[in-house]
This record gives C-alpha cells, sequence and structure tokens, in this order.
C-alpha cells in the first residue's frame, strides 16, 4: 500500500445525469499529480471524457452515464520508470512516490506495461462512490502506456486513452479480444486452430450457423457465413475485406487463433486501436447501459410567452425584444423542435423556426429554445398570435400562445448629492480644482441623460440643502431641466464651505426623489442618489444612521484618495442599495476624464445600459482614426460618445457595419447628434438606418475622428496641460441599450492591506445565462500603478468569479471586461469598472451618532422643548398634579447630554467607534420612523435655528 | 446494418446489488468481502452460458441450483497481460504473466431467493485459457448473510 505516498483530496461529479443509485458509474483516479499538478489532471480528465463522448454508441447513451472525479494528490509526479525490463528497453530508473504506485514494466518484462495497485484503487474509488461500476487511472506520465484488468490503467501520452476504452470494453461490458494471434502473426506457432467451447463472450463464435449464431439478427440474409475464411491456418489472415466495412457476418480470426474462431466485422476496437467497436459490441454497449437511461421527459417551462411592457424605442422607433419558447428536455437522443404554424400577431422568429437539441453532455436535462420576437410600437399598443411547435421524433405538437404590450420608455430621475465642504477647492491632480473636475463630470452627465428622466441637485456640509428639486431634463440641449442643472452645478452654491455631513446629504436626497415621486407625474420607475463626496463624514448625521431610510438606488464616486474618505461608510451605503462607490484616487493629467467617465458608467447603471467599450486615446494631425466596437442583435440603441476637451476641433463620425457614415449632419428619427462642452455623442436606436436594419445594427462599427484643423493652427486652444504635444486627448465611450447585460461587482472582507477582494459578474441574453460563449477578465491597477490580468472563472449560470489578495495600502482599480459571442453569433464586448481600497485603520467602524440619531441635535431639540419658553409655571404645576417632576426630567437631560459630549470627546481621541449608551432617552427615539421624522425636521433647522 | 433499438424498451432491472470482491494467488481465490450496493445490476448475458463454454462467467443461482442470473466476464485470472505499443508490430501483443496474483470483482443482483454465486474460469494458467472452463469460486451468500455489509 502507498497512501503514505500522497493523500486523496476529493471527489467531483463531473457529468451529472441523476443519483448514482440509477445511472452508470464511472470513477476516474489520477496517479503521479503533485497538489499542484491537479489542475493539468483536470484538464486530463476532461480530455478523455471529451474522447469517450465521442465514442460511438456512449454519446446516444450519455444520458444513462455519471462521471466522477477524484483528485489524488501524489507526493511526486510521474510514474516509476525502471531502468532495465525483461524486453531489453531502457527506462529513466525514475522511482517517484506515486499514490497508486504506477509503474511501467510493471511485470518485469514488458516495458508499455503500465499498471497500478489495483486493490487500492478499487478501494479509493469505492470509498468515493459505492455504486461504482468502472474505475479508471489515469497516469501522468507523457510515456505511452497502459493495462487492463479490474481496473483499466492508461498513461496521458496522445492514443492512450484509446487503450483505457479498450480495456473498458473488457471489464465492463465482458468483450473478447478480436485479433487473431497471441505474440504476433508469423511470430505464434500454436495458434493455428482454435479449441473446441464456444468463448463465454459475446464478441467471438465458433458457430458460424445463421440460425444459432449470437449475432444473428445483425446479419443481413445476403451475408455469406462464414463471410471471410483463412486460406492459411498457419498464420493471421491478411486478405482485405471484401464487404463493406458495416457489414455484419462471421469473419475467420479471433480470440488469439488464426482459424476456427469468427468475430462479427472485418474489424473492431476490441480488434484494434482506434477502430469503432462493431455492431456487436455497439449493440452490448447498448443494452448494458439501457437500464441506466432514465425515461425521456420533454416539459414545456413556457405554456405561453408574454412581451410585457416593452419599451418604445429612443426616437419613437421599435425596441425588437425576445423570448424564447423553452422546452425542458431529459434525453438520450438527438431531438428536433419545429415550427409548423404561426408565429401569428405579427411576431418573428429571429434565429429560425426550428431548435435541434443534442443529449446534454453533463447534466441530466438540457434545453431546446425556440426564439420569437416582437417589436414595441406604441405606448398602449396590444398584440396577441400563437406558434405551434412540432418534435419530429415524438410527433407531439405544442401550441403555445402569445401576448405583447408596448409602454412608454422607463423614466429615471437622478438626485446628485454633491459634497461642497472646503476641500472641495483643493487641487485635483491634473491642474484643476476638484469642484472643477465636478463641474465638468456632472454637467457631461446631465448632457448625456435621456429625454424625458429626471434630475436633481443637494448639496451638503454640514448641513444639506436642496438646491434644485427633481426636474425633467427635456430635449438635449435645450432641455429647461438640463439648463437649471448647468446652472445650479456651475453657479455659487456649489462653492466650498463648511464640514462632511454626507449622511445629511443623502437623506435630502432621499427627500428630493421622494418628493418628485409624491407628484405623481411625470413617474419615474427608477431613482438613484449620486454621491459626490472627497471627504469623511465628520458630522452627524452620519451614513450608517440614515442608511435604512434610503429605497434609491444609490451610488457615490469618491474623488481623491481612499484614506481621506468614507469608503467603508460609502460602500456599505452603496452595496445595500443596488450601486457601488467608485474611487478615483489623485487624478493625474492622464486621468483626468476618470471622473467623467465615472459619472457614464453610473449613468449607465442608472438607465439599466451597458457599457461596451471604453478606450483612451490621442488625435493627431495623421488623419482618421477609427476606434472599433461591437453591437449585436440584443443591442437596441446605443449612446457613442466622444470626450475631448476639443470638442469642437473633432470632426465625429460613426460608420455602420456595412461601411455607411453617420455624421453630425445626417442624424434623422433613429439618430440624435448632441455636442456640449467636453462632449459629443450620437444617440441611436437600433438599426440606426431604417432603410438598412442589416448593415446598420449587429457587426463591428467604429467611432471615427478626424481634427477639423491642425493642432499648429489652433494652438491657442490648447494649453500645454490639455494636449500631449501636437495630440489632442480623447475618450470613446459606448453605451449600449440592451438585452445582453453585463453586471460585474467587487466584495472585500476587509479594508486593510491584505483584505481578500472578490469579483464577480454575470452574463445574460435576453434574460438567459450566456454560457460557454464568453471570457471574463479584470485588468487590475495596483496603488502602484502596476497592472495585472485577472482570469475570471467561469461557473454555471452564466456567473464568473475570481480573488485576489490587495498587499499594498491604497486604491485598487478593476476593469473588468467581458468579450465572446451573443446567442445569435456576434462578437460583443462589455465592460465596467470598479475600485476596492485598503488602508491601514480602514476597519474603523463607520460613525454612528449612537442609537441611530444625532444626539446633539437631540439634546438641543429636548432642551429647548422642555425649557421655560416652552414649559411655563402654571404647566409645570399641572403636571406636577399628573406625577411628572419637569425638574428632574431637565436633570435626566442634562446628564444625557453631558454623557454623549464625553462620549464623543472620547471618540475622537481614541478614533474608535461610539458604542450606543443604554439610556432610556436613546431607546425611545431608536424607532426608525420616530429617527426618520425627526431628522427631517431638523435637516430644516441650521444649529443656530435650533439653539435660539 | 446495426441500428440503435429504441430508447424506451422496457428492461427488468435490480437495483439493489451485491458486489464481491475475490483475491487470487496462483489458483487460490478467496472471497474478499461481499456488500450490499444500492445501484442497478449490470444486465445478465443474453443468451444462456452452460459448462461446456470456455472463457469466464459467474452466475447467482438459488437454493434449487436454478440460474437466476448470469454475465459473461472477461479472464478474472491475470495469467498473462495485453501489451500496447506504439512504436513496434504488433500494437497489441499478449505476454504469460510470471506472477498471478490480483483480485477482481463481480455484481449480482441481491435477490431474495438468491443462494450462490459461482464464478467459472478455464483461465487459471497462462496458455490454458481456452480449455472448458471449472469452477474457481463458490460463494454461500446464505452463510455470509450476516457478514454482508
Amino acid at each position: 500500500m502507498s497512501v503514505g505516498d500522497g493523500f486523496v483530496v476529493g471527489t467531483t461529479k463531473i457529468v451529472d445525469h441523476g443519483p448514482a443509485t440509477a445511472r452508470w458509474n464511472m470513477v476516474l483516479l489520477g496517479d503521479g499529480y503533485r497538489s499542484s499538478e491537479l489542475t493539468r489532471y483536470h484538464a486530463d480528465v476532461q480530455t478523455f471524457i471529451d474522447k469517450l463522448y465521442s465514442t460511438a454508441p456512449f454519446s446516444s447513451l450519455w444520458c444513462g452515464i455519471n462521471i466522477y472525479r477524484v483528485d489524488v494528490a501524489s507526493n511526486e509526479s510521474g510514474a516509476g520508470d525502471p531502468g532495465t525490463c525483461g524486453d531489453h528497453s531502457t527506462g529513466s530508473g525514475a522511482t517517484p512516490h506515486t499514490y497508486f504506485d504506477a509503474t511501467f514494466c510493471s511485470d518485469g518484462n514488458a516495458r508499455r506495461l503500465l499498471s497500478c495497485n489495483n486493490t487500492l484503487a478499487l478501494d479509493t474509488s469505492q470509498a468515493a462512490l459505492p455504486q461504482v461500476n468502472m474505475t479508471m487511472v489515469i497516469v501522468n506520465t507523457s510515456e505511452y502506456g497502459g493495462s487492463g484488468g479490474s481496473i483499466a490503467t492508461f498513461s496521458t501520452a496522445s492514443n492512450a486513452a484509446e487503450i483505457g476504452i479498450h480495456e473498458m470494453g473488457h471489464t465492463a461490458f465482458s468483450f473478447a479480444d478480436e485479433y487473431e494471434y497471441y505474440l504476433g502473426c508469423g511470430v505464434d506457432t500454436d495458434r493455428d486452430q482454435h479449441p473446441a467451447g464456444e468463448p463465454s463472450q459475446p464478441n467471438v463464435t465458433l458457430n458460424t450457423n445463421r440460425a444459432t449464431i449470437k449475432w444473428g439478427s445483425l446479419i443481413a440474409a445476403a451475408t455469406a457465413l462464414p463471410t471471410t475464411s483463412n486460406p492459411n491456418c498457419s498464420n493471421c489472415d491478411t486478405q482485405s475485406n471484401p464487404v463493406s466495412a458495416t457489414t455484419v457476418g462471421a469473419f475467420e480470426g479471433a480470440h488469439y487463433y488464426h482459424c476456427g474462431c469468427f468475430r462479427p466485422q472485418y474489424t473492431c476496437r476490441m480488434r484494434a486501436l482506434s477502430n469503432p467497436f462493431c455492431a456487436v459490441c455497439s449493440q452490448v454497449i447498448t443494452n448494458t447501459l439501457l437500464p441506466y437511461s432514465p425515461p425521456e421527459i420533454i416539459t414545456l417551462t413556457t405554456p405561453s410567452i408574454a412581451f410585457t411592457n416593452i419599451a418604445e424605442g429612443i426616437g419613437g422607433t421599435g425596441v425588437t425584444n425576445y423570448r424564447a419558447v423553452v422546452f425542458e428536455v431529459s434525453t438520450c437522443r438527438h431531438l428536433d423542435f419545429r415550427i409548423t404554424s404561426g408565429p401569428t400577431g405579427g411576431f418573428g422568429t429571429p434565429f429560425g423556426a426550428s431548435a435541434p437539441l443534442d443529449p446534454p453532455k453533463y447534466t441530466a436535462v438540457g434545453e431546446a429554445r425556440v426564439w420569437l420576437s416582437y417589436t414595441s410600437t406604441h405606448a398602449g399598443d396590444h398584440a396577441s398570435g400563437s406558434v405551434t411547435i412540432h418534435c419530429d421524433q415524438t410527433g407531439a405538437d405544442y401550441v403555445i400562445p402569445i401576448v405583447a404590450n408596448t409602454v412608454a420608455r422607463p423614466k429615471s430621475a437622478v438626485t446628485f448629492v454633491f459634497d461642497h465642504s472646503g476641500s472641495m477647492s483643493e487641487e485635483a491632480g491634473d491642474g484643476t480644482t476638484k469642484l472643477q473636475k465636478l463641474r465638468e463630470a456632472a454637467n457631461i452627465f446631465v448632457s448625456t441623460m435621456l429625454q424625458g428622466d429626471g434630475i436633481g441637485i443637494v448639496r451638503f456640509d454640514d448641513t444639506a440643502q436642496i438646491l434644485m428639486p427633481v426636474t425633467d431634463v427635456g430635449p438635449p440641449i435645450i432641455g429647461g431641466g438640463r439648463a437649471t442643472a448647468t446652472g445650479f452645478i456651475n453657479g455659487p452654491q456649489l462653492e466650498p464651505a463648511g464640514s462632511t455631513s454626507i449622511g445629511a446629504g443623502v437623506l435630502q436626497g432621499k427627500l428630493n426623489l421622494d418628493a418628485a415621486q409624491a407628484l405623481g407625474t411625470p413617474h419615474y420607475d427608477t431613482t438613484a442618489v449620486v454621491v459626490l463626496t472627497d471627504g469623511e463624514e465628520n458630522t452627524a448625521p452620519f451614513l450608517a444612521d440614515v442608511s435604512s431610510s434610503i429605497t434609491a438606488n444609490t451610488f457615490a464616486v469618491g474623488l481623491g484618495i481612499p484614506a481621506n474618505i468614507s469608503v467603508p461608510a460609502l460602500t456599505a451605503l452603496t452595496a445595500g442599495h443596488n450601486g457601488y462607490l467608485l474611487v478615483t484616487g489623485i487624478l493625474t493629467p492622464d486621468q483626468s476624464a476618470r471622473l467623467a467617465k465615472y459619472f457614464l458608467q453610473i449613468l449607465a447603471g442608472v438607465t439599466n445600459a451597458d457599457v461596451v467599450v471604453d478606450p483612451t486615446g490621442y488625435l493627431t494631425d495623421g488623419g482618421e482614426q477609427k476606434v472599433p466596437f461591437f453591437l449585436n442583435e440584443g443591442d437596441m440603441g446605443a449612446d457613442i460618445i466622444l470626450l475631448t476637451p476639443f470638442v469642437y476641433l473633432v470632426d465625429f463620425q460613426v460608420e455602420t457595419p456595412d461601411g455607411r457614415r453617420i455624421t453630425s449632419s445626417s442624424v434623422g428619427t433613429t439618430v440624435q447628434f448632441v455636442t456640449s462642452a467636453g462632449l459629443s455623442y450620437y444617440r441611436m436606436s437600433l438599426p440606426a438606418i431604417a432603410a438598412d436594419p442589416n448593415g446598420s445594427h449587429a457587426g463591428t462599427w467604429n467611432a471615427v475622428l478626424k481634427l477639423r484643423r491642425r493642432i499648429a493652427s489652433v494652438s491657442s486652444f490648447v494649453s500645454n496641460q490639455q494636449s500631449v504635444g501636437q495630440a489632442v486627448p480623447y475618450n470613446v465611450v459606448v453605451h449600449a441599450y440592451s438585452n445582453l447585460k453585463f453586471r460585474a461587482h467587487a466584495h472585500q472582507n476587509s479594508f486593510e492591506p491584505g483584505a481578500a477582494v472578490s469579483i464577480d459578474a454575470s452574463l445574460r441574453q435576453y434574460d438567459y445565462p450566456l454560457e460557454g460563449l464568453a471570457s471574463v477578465r479584470a485588468d487590475i491597477t495596483r496603488p502602484d500603478n502596476s497592472v495585472f490580468t485577472l482570469p475570471l472563472k467561469e461557473s454555471p449560470g452564466g456567473q464568473f468569479d475570481a480573488q485576489f489578495v490587495t498587499a499594498q495600502s491604497g486604491l485598487y482599480t478593476m476593469r473588468v471586461r467581458a468579450n465572446g459571442y451573443s446567442l445569435r453569433g456576434v462578437p460583443f464586448t462589455r465592460e465596467q469598472t470598479l475600485s476596492a481600497a485598503v488602508y491601514p485603520g480602514g476597519n474603523r467602524p463607520p460613525k454612528s451618532g449612537g442609537g441611530g440619531l444625532d444626539g446633539q441635535k437631540l439634546c438641543s431639540l429636548l432642551s429647548c422643548l422642555s425649557g421655560a419658553k416652552v414649559i411655563d409655571e402654571k404647566l409645570v404645576s399641572l403636571l406636577r398634579e399628573h406625577g411628572f417632576h419637569i425638574e428632574a426630567f431637565r436633570e435626566c437631560l442634562a446628564a444625557f447630554c453631558r454623557s454623549l459630549q464625553i462620549s464623543e470627546a472620547t471618540r475622537q481621541a481614541t478614533q474608535t467607534a461610539v458604542t450606543p449608551t443604554a439610556n432610556p432617552l436613546t431607546q425611545i427615539f431608536a424607532d426608525p420612523q420616530v429617527q426618520t421624522a425627526i431628522l427631517e425636521m431638523l435637516s430644516r433647522f441650521s444649529p443656530d435655528d435650533i439653539a435660539k | 446494418m446495426f441500428q440503435q433499438p429504441a430508447l424506451q424498451q422496457p428492461v427488468p432491472v435490480s437495483r439493489r446489488t451485491v458486489r464481491l470482491r475475490f483475491e487470487y494467488e496462483s489458483t487460490n481465490v478467496r472471497l474478499v468481502f461481499a456488500r450490499k450496493v444500492e445501484m442497478i445490476t449490470p444486465p445478465p448475458a443474453e443468451t444462456a452460458i452452460g459448462d461446456s463454454h470456455s472463457g469466464s462467467w459467474f452466475e447467482l443461482r438459488d437454493g434449487n441450483g436454478k440460474v437466476l442470473y448470469q454475465r459473461a466476464m472477461h479472464n478474472p485470472i491475470r495469467v498473462e497481460h495485453e501489451i500496447f505499443s506504439e512504436d513496434s508490430k504488433p500494437a497489441i501483443q499478449r505476454v504469460p504473466a510470471e506472477k498471478t496474483k490480483g483480485v477482481f470483482e463481480v455484481l449480482v443482483p441481491d435477490l431474495p431467493e438468491g443462494a450462490t454465486v459461482r464464478v467459472m474460469s478455464s483461465a487459471t494458467g497462462a496458455h490454458e485459457q481456452l480449455r472448458a472452463a471449472t469452477e474457481i469460486a463458490n460463494v454461500d451468500l446464505r452463510k455470509l448473510s450476516k457478514e454482508v455489509q
């Protein structure tokens, strides 16, 4: 026993077609793989499974088979390879310590005989799965070899898996060898005539009687018996096959004898490797595995199809949505589903009228999908119809009703919550102030918002005020809401002053959105708060105290370095409200547009759009630059956005997949072109050209950029800070309004260096997971600006994930990118930027006012309410008569307020969290409804107001 | 030409199985364990195998000696090895084994009337695989019932 030479890591069910008690179970073991080589072992297992799946008749019986992989880590790598062997061959002399002791020349005579400890292999496989039918050992050596017996053993050499499958024929299906020699043709002298005694195995016989031969049912009447006879029984028969390769008959020469024993077909995998199994062997395999095959079950999981509330398209053009008629199928055979009638009612069949289904390879149930499409018309329109789908193999017909309706495009309302504390006047890193960066980014956000959406603005320092109630932005450029918002963004109301109470700002943002929704018209389907701050909250109310009252999606941008921002509190706030925190770091000149790009990504998140591509470049006098990007059939519309400080110097066009140019002067109902400060964009519904639907939708598009004039002639406009030599910087951002959705999130288990950051992402098209069609990776920039790429591992359901550990203190920026093919095979890209931040002291709990309420304000309020100006002597007497002593109440209140001051002083001194005081007053006001009501009231007053 | 049979073909199955492991050295065969397993027993041989046959098989009999289940098997006692080679002819050849020592297993249905398991083989030594089969193991399941796990 060599269990001391390694250990069993675990068992994984790779092919899962149901319970082991009801399936034919194969267990794969590995030998000579060290722990560090188990990934290679997994790949070798996959290679073998692919080989077996493609070996007839297993593919047609696959639904009855389970395959388990047992990971066994050996202490050393490879297989034993004795220096000498009885066949006079020489080996390396290696004697690695491996779990199953696999070795070549295991009998001392034949180098290629690679075998291992069969008893230990059987014990290991049955410990992993008592119901095992076949145990196989893959040995980690590229030398060709293998063996049979109670288990099959084979190396990873190319074609060595053939040994495994041949030996499985012996072990699991009781096949005899069909070759006609022992040591070799021309070598044997005692293999002329097979002895009497019919072999027990099903694939060789001494009998050539058509009526009684074992495989008589497979022999055609016209086939001669015997089909071939060996004219020279002292040697192997050398004649070529006189009949077709698939003819079943009785071919002389089998079971180690030249004559007297017959095989069913001219050749077979049991006669020579790499041939198919003969018809007789195939039928035996089939009959053996049939009892393990589950019954065929077809379930229509979509008895009706509803295109519910499909939105009107941008610019009034229709948006095409797809839905699938889905059949969940458990089967071992190929099935064809096809439309035989319909769809009626104007619905389409975007992927054709049929859906073939092969048996699922790794799972018990597969899906056949017949896709239908509906193109939205005008809000309020309805459509209905039906489609009939026929299964060719079962003859069943399925009639599926279809309904659809069109609604107005869902509207979004956004409230900016802007920090205008004193630190916003500081330099951002690229020569401009933080406030200037905020103004640039916010203006771009407002300019890019969709018509019909709402914008509101809140500012905060140590208090918060609503600057602008939520207002419809109106049409591009000239919309009244846009103009008002721009006025506030650029106006004096955001000039820096005061401290930082992010919680007060967020709370006002919520109230601003609530007020807009309370009006009823227009109704906003999505509401979002977008917070921008450059500092750490230092004034109540704190985020931890107001978070539970927020209902809108919440995004935050931290402007600056993580250590100066309330990263944990903002992370908790946004993660709990369907958003995320992005931290800019120091905005160096080459990252000047980072804040604007963050804002645009957040806008995409608010409007449920996807970022297709986001490249940065420089434009020179050298002619046109093309920035390619992919749009696919699931994209309903797109924004192609150009960010550059010199927007009027750039000729910006868009080229369709079939080469047509869309220019600023050729826009129409499906395409809008907008230009404002720092920004130009095309907003288009797809197809972009109604007369050219195929050439202006799915495919490779280009943003085409060219300088209108030579840079030298406009140098007076181009400061050295904003251009690089004779080049103009630009960013092209493409957003898709799409049914192909990519979402990525980052989670960190700590905010201190050493934290593990997990990235997960999902890809779905038409609400179905996009599986096996895409790869996802993250380009991660460390705090020291070094970059590494982290591939995300795909798991079922279109999910991807990966993890890394933060070794440095600071900001980690993760550009998570997906590229692959849509359901229709059209290339696509998606990307999303995430950030993670770690710094010493990062795990300090978020600040809280204790019990969820600003204790100082509470003290002020209650002191005021219980003071002599409110309660005169008459009421004092009345209260005393009823047993309430106001003097005692005032003493309690004073003690409580003193304790709060002490706690706050202690907290500031120790930088630890305030432990909520178990004061009865605190408990009274711990009720969230009471808190919200009081906070709303208090937020309307400044501390001075309360003091008065 | 071989035709794939219909998948819904009814096949009687036993969902309770007894796994028996034997070990052998030379011509001595010894039962190592008999273990009940909740799994489908592989289907029996389609044509009856009799004592005049050569090769190897195993069978489950009732108390009266009636065969309840029978299935062929490849040589359980490895009196020779099958050697595969890519770089020489023939690609497969057989060489006698110098030591005949090893293990084999059989799966039989766990039937109430099952009494004995017989293992038959004509291969007990090199070059002897084609004489008439003889019994190499006989297990009385009734005596083992308390030992069966």
